[in-house]
């Protein structure tokens, strides 16, 4: 745990909606925030922050570092950070998804920095992103304990509900395949299939996530928890998302988005078109059978039609592994 | 190790010990009875736990007299007698008489782990080097071994020792060094003895398996050497603890340590993937201690060394104790052909006169949290940036030791040593063959599964066509020379220029010359696994590079290396 006598100095990486949501968890310390780009006016969230022009300026002195960045933006501006990181700097991330060869996002940071003590915050991001008030409940991935011991210190006032895992592979595989399994209910949604069919892709979607997640060195009871479960229970505005929105276009036969040409290329929105892409090398790499994520892969490389792939899905059932 | 220094980290050590198990007990709940004697109660279990596993005390000596040896039949009486008065205390003794009951474990443990250094037999084996080795390794007749040096071979062709030798070299100038190396045979130690006086390094102190020093002559040595005795027999905590203080006030103290992170060798023959580093953990502490008193050469580094043997001494003893049906294998293994000195010989001589090489493979340097450093002992991040690891142990405005934080770093530092014994295997000829081989026999029989394909065989399957056996060769030929070029791996200049039918030749020639059954022979054109076994430990070797991709079958073995795949606990 970092070790205070004075205000902690935390960096705060991103001035978008992430960072804006995530602004207020660090009210009990000394913030300097970077951005690309300085908007005119910041939000009332982020206006009494620090105000630094490159990464090296906002980072250099800090006890934690926070990347309220997307998955696309991770690398350059880890490799920024990497040039004036320590190894006693907390590091926190909320990116979700993977880069090409199914890299996850403490992939990246470790190859671009010599920073151990990563923690990402997982746990649902949609309400993250889209609820009007701070979080109040969040997981923390990490498999040192000082940076869960940090926050709850730093959010102590606020009243934050932390709760600390060790499995940081498995909130990554759980956050980055979420948006997946909403490609496959928007299709099905598309399809009219029923409610059913739509419980039966969440689950099918959690029981698959787990398995890669077990094949890549996590551990599976994660889905057990904010990370996969969190996930699982639809909000009211589910249909609103926008893998969802995409899936719904999909199932619907409208013309193929700009976004599925390039799916390493999709924006930052639009993560799981990137997992997709990298999924089908991934289990074969590790010989799993994942019957939906590979289905909806096959739907975006258009090799299948929604309907056939779905089809080849709910044949399956519940069932996982071998048949 | 000088004298003066042993006593200084034995006193170091004791202190240490003493005041963390004191401070550790007084965190209980008050009882009736002083929390030590369960300390006390533990230790006196293990040894009796560990007196039924061995009935040979070895060499044992008493405070104060380090260079006595006792006779086995006194060191058993002396060792009886002490934890029977030990045991017979407990439930009587008083707090302070607890106290000094500890205190005389820990400096039993303490003076059981010790080893010494004599600059004299050092010298003396140095100007020896070949016929002195031979003895050690052999612990065979002289004369048998004089007559065969005749010949002309000699252990210096033997052993082809590559890698940054000066960058090594440079690391022992700047700091501690830890050699971190893999562990197929008990040859080990003495073919890594050779390849530092190769590489002009100086001696290291090591750990070496308490049953090592049964064998007299190569005990003498040993204990001479810088061997210090780890009983793996002994599971008391508090026995492990006075084990990972001794290595940490080693290399506090600035010497040169070697252990095997794998812990025991290879069962399978694969290369190691899960260590145990508890070891290497020391070095943080050591580090974290080095900064606070504001040594003059702090920093401590891990080099990793990978051996790679054409032929492995005991493999017929390894893969069928892997296989046990019990599905447990043993941990310590004493009678296996190491143990046996005409099988050792007979090992070294098949080994001169097929011209076949150990290749030692030193590889760039660590620090303890696992990044690489330069040739001027700095930290680099992954970009090759210069970075302050000191800052790892940082805390406030010193330095600390964190236990779960630092546990966290060595397997860090686990990591890249399982990436670098890897990346420095150097395949031969037997594996290669061995790959092939057990391939076809897979494919053959895709619906039984390994452990029956092992020890029965695969039913149709008898013998594999010579032109269907160099097909397999000439693809998987493909995928290693391209690793290779890529730096995943190395070959031997035979296997990057060879060509198939050579190599094919060349693995059956070395199958046929060593063990008691070869694992493959050839008749006309057909080739006949012979030993399933020994075909599964040399194509394991080459587990964990993604072979099986290209023949479509899955792994043999669970990604820790540890497990037939899809077995219990896999």
């Amino acid at each position: 745990m970092v070790e205070h006598t004075t205000k902690p100095r935390v960096a705060l990486l991103g001035c978008g909606a992430m960072g804006q949501r995530l602004a207020p968890l660090f009210a009990a310390a000394e913030v300097s925030l970077w951005g690309r780009r300085r908007p005119p006016t910041l939000p009332p969230a982020l206006a009494q922050l620090r105000w630094c022009e490159d990464v090296a300026d906002a980072c250099a002195a800090a006890d934690a570092v926070v990347f309220a960045l997307p998955i696309a933006a991770l690398r350059q501006v880890a490799r920024a950070y990497g040039a004036v990181a320590r190894g006693d700097q907390q590091v926190f991330y909320v990116a979700r998804g993977v880069e090409p060869d199914f890299i996850l996002p403490h992939q990246v940071l470790r190859q671009e920095t010599c920073t151990r003590q990563l923690a990402v915050l997982g746990g649902s991001l949609r309400s993250l992103i889209a609820a009007p008030e701070p979080p109040s409940a969040l997981l923390v991935g990490s498999r040192y304990p000082g940076p869960a011991q940090s926050l709850r210190a730093w959010t102590q006032a606020l009243g934050v509900q932390i709760t600390a895992s060790a499995d940081l592979v498995g909130i990554e595989v759980a956050g980055a395949l979420e948006p997946v399994t909403a490609l496959a209910i928007g299709m099905a949604e598309a399809l009219q299939l029923g409610a059913s069919v739509r419980g039966l892709l969440q689950t099918r979607g959690l029981a698959e996530a787990a398995r890669l997640a077990e094949a890549l060195g996590g551990a599976g009871n994660t889905f057990a928890l904010l990370a996969g479960m969190g996930s699982l229970v639809l909000p009211p505005d589910w249909q609103q998302e926008a893998h969802v929105q995409l899936g719904l276009a999909l199932g619907a036969g409208q013309p193929q988005p700009a976004a599925l040409d390039a799916p390493t290329d999709a924006p930052a929105h639009l993560d799981g078109l990137r997992t997709a892409a990298a999924l089908p090398a991934v289990a074969r790499a590790h010989h799993l059978q994942l019957p939906l994520m590979e289905a909806v892969a096959a739907v975006l490389a258009g090799t299948q039609t929604p309907a056939t792939a779905l089809r080849t899905v709910l044949q399956r059932g519940l069932q996982v592994g071998e048949p | 190790m000088r004298q003066e220094d042993q006593e200084r980290i034995l006193t170091a050590l004791h202190r240490q010990v003493m005041t963390e198990v004191v401070a550790q007990t007084q965190g209980r709940a008050p009882t009736d009875r002083w929390p030590l004697d369960e300390v006390l109660a533990q230790s006196v279990y293990h040894e009796r736990q560990r007196r039924t596993q061995a009935p040979s005390p070895g060499r044992f000596f008493t405070p104060g007299s380090l260079h006595l040896w006792h006779g086995a039949e006194r060191a058993r009486r002396a060792n009886e007698a002490f934890w029977g008065h030990v045991a017979s205390r407990l439930g009587h003794a008083g707090q302070l008489e607890q106290v000094s009951l500890l205190s005389q474990v820990v400096h039993r443990y303490a003076f059981d782990v010790c080893g010494n250094f004599d600059a004299r037999v050092y010298a003396l084996a140095r100007q020896l080097v070949p016929p002195a080795l031979g003895a050690l390794l052999g612990a065979s007749s002289p004369q048998r071994l004089w007559q065969h040096l005749g010949e002309g071979a000699s252990l210096q062709e033997a052993v082809a020792v590559q890698g940054p030798s000066e960058h090594v070299r440079r690391l022992h100038e700047v700091g501690t060094v830890i050699l971190a190396p893999t562990h197929a045979s008990n040859l080990d130690a003495v073919v890594l003895a050779f390849a530092s006086l190769q590489m002009g390094l100086p001696p290291f102190i090591y750990g070496a398996a308490r049953d090592l020093f049964d064998n007299r002559l190569i005990g003498y040595f040993l204990h001479n050497l810088g061997a210090y005795t780890i009983d793996r027999r002994n599971d008391d905590p508090l026995y492990r603890r006075v084990l990972r203080e001794y290595a940490a006030r080693t290399l506090e103290c600035g010497y040169h340590n070697l252990f095997f992170p794998g812990g025991s060798r290879s069962r399978s023959g694969a290369a190691e993937r899960h260590l145990k580093l508890g070891l290497a953990g020391s070095a943080i502490g050591a580090y974290v201690h080095n900064l606070q008193r504001q040594a003059p050469r702090p920093k401590l580094f891990i080099v990793p060394v990978t051996l790679s043997y054409q032929l492995v001494l005991e493999a017929e003893t390894l893969v069928a104790d892997f296989l046990a049906e019990e599905g447990k294998s043993r941990y310590i293994i004493t009678d296996d052909e190491f143990s046996r000195p005409r099988r050792v010989f007979s090992f070294l001589s098949q080994l001169f006169a097929l011209d076949s090489h150990i290749y030692v493979t030193f590889g760039r340097g660590l620090d303890p949290f696992g990044n690489p450093v330069d040739d001027a002992g700095e930290s680099l991040d992954p970009r090759g940036r210069r970075i302050d690891c000191s800052r790892y142990v940082a805390r406030g405005d010193g330095y600390a030791c964190e236990p779960r934080r630092d546990a966290e770093y060595s397997r860090d530092l686990g990591a890249a040593l399982v990436a670098a014994y890897a990346r420095d295997h150097v395949v031969q000829a037997t594996q290669l063959l061995a790959r092939a081989v057990f391939t076809l026999m897979r494919l053959a029989s895709p619906q039984v599964d390994l452990m029956r394909l092992i020890r029965v065989g695969g039913g149709p399957v008898e013998s594999l066509g010579l032109r269907e056996v160099y097909a397999q060769v000439r693809q998987l030929l493909l995928v290693l020379r391209a690793l290779a070029q890529n730096g995943r791996l190395r070959l031997s200049p035979q296997v990057q220029v060879g060509n198939v039918e050579e190599l094919v030749s060349d693995g059956l020639h070395h199958f046929g010359l060593y063990h008691r059954r070869p694992a493959v022979v050839r008749r006309g054109d057909r080739l006949i696994p012979q030993d399933r076994g020994l075909l599964f430990f040399y194509q394991n070797r080459l587990e964990g590079y993604g072979l099986e991709a290209h023949s479509g079958l899955p792994p043999t073995l669970t990604a820790d290396h540890r497990f037939l795949a899809g077995a219990q606990g896999g």
